[in-house]
């Protein structure tokens, strides 16, 4: 008789995963809870138990397929049947199992459960070494059944595993983050669970940059809102006499300004620490972040303190999709004093962004909001608010510089005619 | 330590002192660990030591020597009476037993390892309460090792009463041998005792409710313990299951069923049940623990030999697999040594034995095992009637057979019956551990004249190359 086996609904709402790995064969004998197959998921990889024993008929899948939760996975030949004097005799062992006789196992089949990756290839025969050699194996980490051994018919000898060991500690340096060493798929597996990607172009220069501020700097995230009903109401009125001149108006030149002008009462913010002098500069190139097919670009406009509203929408306009073209010169990329990163686009209040080496402060953008806040009047009013994320690199200014720094900013953002009679002075 | 004597907090907890508990307390102590063990016994040992193997080889040792007098005169030997006092048997198995459980008990004085005789019960993952008679306490632990074992199988139509209907247990402390004796359960507890009465002189019938005995066995081997038997005077009804009983008289009076579903009668003065053994973990607190056991009441393990709680452990028989004492120890050693942040996980060979008259041993694939797992196998055999030693000693009866990768000439499996295959299985365990091809064993000497020659010689024959034996070429025996 055949029965099949289903692939069990793992819940999660999981409804498929993808085949990695047989670890069982057509023919073998299978026991209640041994593993028979590894599937990889949207959330994990796991191993599927088998529900019951019987003789394997036949595997429904092959490696890297992707199967369906409810379809049979694998079909078995049930002790019913078994005819043959072969399959007989495993019925009767496995009746005995449950009933009566237990003592009488046989004994490379029926192993203990194992609720983790078994060690053993339960189906086959051990991995040809001795216990000793096993030993160093289970001590250094190396999984017998991923090497070849060196020896006749494959014979794994202690040097194998000492060569595997030292094989697997070079390459886990190479891998990228979140690939640990235990895990890492090694070169013989057909069917890897994870595919390595090589460092390099954007990634590379994105993962420098990212690690330079990282391992330099002292980054400190301050964080406030700003009321911006005003503002959208500008942009809104607005928004008709950028169109006819070719521009997309967003809050985000306003914010640009703002800074622009913030940071000139506020120098330590629009500097760099290098070779143990504070550089304070004295122009206001601002580097905007580009979420581009390739990774994060950040290309830079030059003197937004000198530029009007309506040239930095349109520059910003300009520049983002020369990046997602890719069609940016690395000099407008380079030689920036200060960044900015919007995220609001996609979503998001507050986050602690990484300042742009080397600068000395960068100012994250939230999603705009409405959100019930108390007015003057104590009166409970809807208000549209800008979260505001200011990273700042502690070694150079302090918190109450960042703090100052931000309040000016929301003053503008706040009030923009501000922005107007602040203008000319520079 | 004083028996008794309590710490209030321990670096292991051992739940049991049995075969699992023991090693695991003498391993764990050796690396250096604080170690407590509760044992419901008295004494440690448990099943094994107490009221299973070590009893059950003394009472089988006791009655083969009994049976092999009359063989004797062969050699010219001659008694005038033979005799046996079983109570004075029992005295002396009842000795030995006493002697080797004081053996462990001081082991543990010498290696400091504090013995309670007490029930233990999960109240956490840290803390265990412990019951006895000196009253309530509490043990605080770093890890816990469950090793507390099984017990006989009860079937519900035919409950102990330990008078009749007795478990292996109470047979093996029987004073008056009965004249017959009925076994359910054709497995090996069932056999060896049927050997121990066999010998004594005992009527009796073994009931098996599945079509074979030994399925783990190739037919040529299972064909020669069945012969045996037969003329050990012990009768084997296959496919057979006892319905009901009654009791008359003296008499247990047993329903059965036989495979062309007429019924009979069969009357003995006991009946033995030997279906099996269940998993102890009644009152263990392991609903304090959330440690479930699967259906038919093992705890689950990893290859470390730990549970789903990561600092508890669990080994032996109440972990499932094979229920022998050396899987215990095995499993044992693995958990200390895990326990103590070594690399160890289960991945080895258990050797079986049985010790029937003649014994039985094997280890590794048979031959119907290996073929259906799709390996192209050679075989060889080789019977102990052409050994010297065998001859000298009498004892003729049985065959060593070698199963081995054809490509390769892995060794695959050795399966043994006959004289002191207990002994003997030890060669092929090493072998099949060590990955040994056909020739390391051939070109291993065994010594002239023993019985381990035999395992040479069935590596021959498989080879085509015996020497004590005429071997057509490049014939198998078993093709």
């Amino acid at each position: 008789m055949e029965k099949e086996f289903i692939f069990p609904d793992l819940g999660e709402g999981i409804t498929e995963g993808e085949l990695i790995k047989w670890l069982v064969s057509t023919g073998d004998y299978v026991n209640e809870d041994q593993e028979i197959a590894e599937i990889e998921t949207d959330k994990a990889l796991v191993s599927i138990p088998s529900a019951f024993s019987g003789k394997i008929k036949k595997l429904c899948y092959e490696e890297n397929q992707t199967v369906k939760v409810g379809t049979a996975l694998l079909i078995y030949e049930t002790d019913e049947t078994s005819q043959t004097e072969d399959t007989k005799s495993d019925s009767l062992k496995e009746t005995e199992n449950t009933q009566s006789n237990r003592e009488k196992d046989p004994i490379i089949n029926k192993k203990k459960p194992q609720t983790e990756q078994s060690i053993q290839n339960t189906t086959h025969l051990l991995p040809l070494a001795t216990p000793a050699t096993r030993k160093l194996a289970r001590e250094l980490g190396v999984d017998l059944h991923s090497i070849k051994g060196s020896g006749k018919d494959g014979r794994i000898i202690d040097d194998d595993i000492q060569k595997a060991a030292n094989k697997t500690e070079i390459s886990s340096e190479e891998l990228t983050e979140g690939l640990g060493s235990k895990t890492k798929p090694s070169p013989s597996e057909k069917a890897s669970p994870y595919e390595a990607i090589p460092l390099k172009g954007i990634r590379r220069k994105i993962a420098e940059s990212m690690q330079a501020s990282h391992q330099e700097m002292v980054m400190v995230t301050h964080m406030d809102e700003a009321r911006v009903d005003k503002l959208l109401e500008i942009r809104k009125e607005k928004a008709e006499l950028a169109k006819s001149r070719g521009i997309k108006l967003t809050l985000l030149p306003f914010i640009l300004k703002a800074c622009s002008i913030a940071l000139q009462d506020h120098p330590y913010l629009n500097a760099s620490l290098q070779e143990e002098s504070i550089f304070l500069k004295k122009y206001y190139h601002f580097g905007f972040a580009v979420d581009t097919d390739a990774g994060l670009m950040v290309p830079v406009i030059r003197d937004v303190n000198k530029k009007s509203i309506f040239k930095l929408a349109k520059e910003l306009t300009e520049l983002s999709a020369r990046a997602r073209e890719r069609k940016i010169d690395l000099e407008e990329l380079q030689n920036h004093t200060f960044s900015i990163t919007n995220i609001g686009s996609l979503g998001g209040i507050f986050f602690t962004p990484i300042i742009h080496h080397p600068d000395s402060a960068i100012l994250g953008i939230g999603r705009t909001q409405q959100k019930p806040i108390v007015d003057q009047n104590k009166k409970i009013v809807p208000a549209y608010m800008l979260p505001l994320a200011l990273t700042f690199d502690h070694r150079i200014a302090d918190g109450a510089t960042a703090a100052r720094f931000v309040n000016q900013v929301i003053s503008y953002l706040e009030d923009p005619d501000l922005l107007l009679l602040e203008e000319g002075e520079n | 330590m004083v028996v008794g004597d309590l710490s209030e907090s321990t670096e292991v907890a051992i739940l049991g002192g049995g075969p699992g508990g023991f090693v695991a307390a003498i391993r764990l102590a050796q690396l250096g660990k604080d170690v407590t063990v509760i044992s419901k016994d008295p004494l440690p040992g448990g099943t094994c030591l107490q009221r299973g193997c070590i009893p059950s080889k003394a009472l089988i040792e006791a009655a083969k020597h009994f049976a092999s007098i009359p063989q004797l005169s062969e050699m010219g030997i001659h008694t005038k009476e033979l005799k046996i006092d079983f109570s004075e048997t029992q005295k002396w198995k009842e000795k030995k037993v006493k002697q080797l459980s004081e053996g462990i008990l001081q082991l543990f004085k010498q290696y400091k390892i504090n013995f309670i005789h007490a029930e233990g019960k999960f109240l956490s993952t840290k803390e265990i309460e412990i019951h006895s008679t000196q009253g309530l306490s509490k043990l605080n632990f770093e890890h816990a090792v469950i090793a507390t074992g099984s017990q006989a199988k009860e079937l519900p139509s035919f409950p102990f009463d330990k008078k009749k209907i007795l478990s292996s247990r109470e047979i093996l402390s029987i004073e008056k041998i009965p004249q017959s004796l009925t076994i359910i359960g054709g497995g090996y507890i069932g056999l060896e005792i049927a050997g121990v009465f066999g010998h004594l002189g005992t009527e009796v019938h073994i009931i098996e409710v599945l079509p074979d005995i030994l399925p783990s066995l190739d037919k040529e081997l299972r064909q020669i313990f069945l012969r045996q038997l037969k003329k050990q005077n012990i009768s084997l009804q296959v496919s057979c299951k006892p319905l009901s009983y009654q009791m008359k008289q003296e008499k247990i009076l047993l329903r059965l069923q036989l495979n062309d579903q007429s019924e009979q009668d069969l009357e003995s003065e006991l009946l033995l049940v030997a279906v099996g053994r269940t998993p102890v973990t009644q009152g263990l607190g392991l609903e304090n623990i959330a440690l479930k056991t699967d259906a038919r009441g093992f705890l689950k393990i990893n290859p470390h030999c730990q549970t789903e709680k990561k600092n508890i452990y669990a080994i032996g028989d109440v972990a499932g697999g094979m229920m022998l004492a050396h899987k215990a120890f095995a499993e044992a050693k693995i958990a200390a040594a895990h326990i103590c942040g070594q690399a160890a996980a289960w991945d080895q060979q258990v050797p079986a034995v049985i010790f029937t008259d003649p014994e039985i041993a094997y280890v590794g694939l048979s031959e119907t095992e290996a073929k259906a797992k799709g390996f192209e196998v050679i075989t060889g055999m080789f019977p102990f009637a052409a050994l010297g030693r065998a001859q000298t000693m009498d004892k003729t009866e049985g065959v060593i057979k070698s199963i081995a990768e054809k490509n390769t000439q892995r060794i695959l499996g050795i399966q043994m019956i006959g004289p002191q295959v207990s002994d003997l299985i030890s060669e092929a365990t090493l072998a099949i551990e060590m990955g040994a091809r056909l020739e390391d064993l051939e070109l291993t000497i065994h010594p002239h004249p023993t019985l381990s020659e035999a395992v040479g010689e069935s590596i021959e024959s498989a080879l085509g190359i015996p020497i004590h034996r005429y071997q057509r070429k490049k014939t198998s025996l078993t093709s």
